[in-house]
């Protein structure tokens, strides 16, 4: 299977480009380029809600020094619910951290791992009715930043919202996962 | 649900059949405790009391009642912690306090410390208050002491005055009204210092509740006053503006047979002159405190109940 995405013909933000060279107007490659690059090895999260890439990519630790080509698209009109956000991410894999801390704002995403062009997984990520250990709680005074690992339970499916299991905060999934609050 | 080795950790989640069984419990000590006798219920029981924040009133009520029950008591508080278990882990000092006591009644400033301590505890943990979280036995007292008082808790309106964003006093009690029938809850307070609106929205629907924008005394069937602490402003004009007083003029703005609470300590909230009137009911909730705790304390480590 190779990458097919139903947003060809918008306007999306790409993380690296090559330059394009002046006055050499070469058709097929460059307007492929213009696209979407296609990522030899890495991820490609999909059906992000719209609006929430840069924020996904916070929570994955892809920063500016990230030294693998990141592509963004925000709200493409998706075939199937309204706009949605989609990041390409070259040379990364997902540690089960990072996808947790991801699933808390990006709920019903597709996680698709790319090996050699090809997509050689693909799966929705799930929030887990107890979440543990995988980001802290915003409550400066809650006992889980002092010592021992935090746990939040989900209250609320939709909106997604958790309830830290110790000083009983109840939380946007969102707010819990800002990088400020990464575990660690 | 069983009392019976069960931790106290928060009101939120405390069922009316949990309320009211401790409710009958403490009214079956309540004599013991005002003539100061004791039982010997909990003989060759070890209750711990972990203070790790001063709370003079609180310890004393919880030792007492531990003491009126026959068990012997351990534990900290005020000065002491400081040498005793600073620098080690609240979990370390759980489990090394586990191993002497049948139950631990802890305080500590830090929220969900209590729920902490109760997962790494085989002992039954007690919460006696954690930061701006929960203090779930001086709910059960102020629930006791409105009973008490007016006869019943169904259809009463409650007034809560003052802190109401870091009060945990006032958080307990609001959920554990919640399981009566047909109560309102009145709020006042000052802008900055209102009902945290995670509260709001889980009690709605379960409570009815109404902000009062004025200082108005007159609906109430209880009025429960609590404190503002001044370093909850950066502006002291602000804390002028905003703290409260009631004095007899006050008072006479209550009904006649409402009855007037504070969790204490009180810093000028309401004048001593009103301490003689019939309706201030404070110093009997706070002697309340007393059965209230022996009836939690032998709940939970009597399997006789
Ligand atoms: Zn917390």
């Amino acid at each position: 299977m190779t990458e097919k995405h139903d947003d060809k013909h918008q306007p999306q933000a790409e993380g690296k480009t090559k330059p394009q060279t002046e006055g050499k107007a070469v058709h097929g490659a460059d307007d492929e380029q213009l696209r979407v690059n296609k990522i030899e090895n890495g991820i490609v999260l999909d059906h992000l809600p719209p609006g929430s890439a840069l924020k996904v990519l916070d929570a994955l630790g892809v920063t500016a020094e990230f030294p693998g080509t990141v592509s963004i698209l925000m709200k493409s009109p998706s075939s199937r619910h309204g706009l949605k956000d989609l990041v390409k991410i070259e040379g990364k894999a997902l540690g089960k951290t990072e996808l947790d801390r991801a699933a808390l704002l990006a709920p019903h995403s597709t996680v698709n791992v790319i090996k050699g062009f090809k997509v050689v997984e693909k799966y929705r990520v799930s929030v887990a009715d107890e979440v543990k250990d995988v980001v802290r709680c915003p409550n400066n005074k809650c006992v889980t930043n002092a010592e021992g690992k935090s746990i939040f339970r989900v209250e609320e499916r939709n909106p997604l919202k958790l309830r830290c299991a110790y000083c009983e905060r109840l939380y946007h999934a969102a707010e819990l996962a800002s990088p400020a609050h990464a575990q660690g | 649900m069983t009392w019976f080795g069960r931790d106290l950790v928060t009101a939120r989640g405390l069922g009316r059949d949990d309320i009211e069984e401790i409710l009958r419990e403490a009214d079956s000590f309540s004599s013991i405790a005002r003539e100061k006798r004791s039982t010997d219920t909990l003989k060759g029981k070890v209750v711990a009391t972990l203070f790790f924040e001063p709370s003079t009133r609180t310890r004393f009520s919880f030792q007492t009642a531990a003491m009126r029950l026959g068990a012997r008591r351990i534990g900290f508080g005020d000065d002491s912690v400081t040498s005793t278990v600073k620098g080690e882990t609240l979990s370390d000092t759980i489990k090394v306090i586990d191993a002497c006591a049948d139950c631990i009644v802890i305080r500590h400033p830090l929220e969900g410390a209590a729920q902490a301590a109760a997962n790494v505890s085989e002992a039954p943990v007690i919460n006696a208050g954690d930061g701006a979280n929960q203090h779930p036995t001086q709910a059960l007292l102020d629930l006791y002491t409105i009973r008490k008082e007016k006869g019943t808790i169904d259809g009463l309106k409650i007034l809560m005055l003052g802190d109401l964003k870091y009060g945990r006093t006032v958080h307990s009690l609001a959920y554990a009204l919640s399981q009566f029938d047909d109560v309102e809850l009145l709020f006042h307070s000052p802008p900055a210092l209102r009902m945290p609106e995670q509260i709001t929205n889980e009690l709605r629907g379960q409570i009815k509740m109404r902000e009062l924008s004025s200082f108005d005394l007159s609906q109430a069937d209880v009025v429960y006053a609590t404190r503002i602490q001044k370093e909850r402003f950066a502006d002291p004009e602000e804390y002028r503006k905003y703290s409260y007083h009631i004095g007899t003029d006050e008072l006479a703005t209550m009904k006649t047979d409402a009855i007037l609470m504070h969790p204490f300590p009180r810093v000028g909230e309401i004048a001593e002159e009103v301490d003689a009137d019939p309706r201030a009911a404070y110093f009997r909730q706070e002697a309340n405190g007393i059965c209230v705790r022996m009836a939690v304390l032998n709940k939970i480590l009597s399997r006789k109940g």
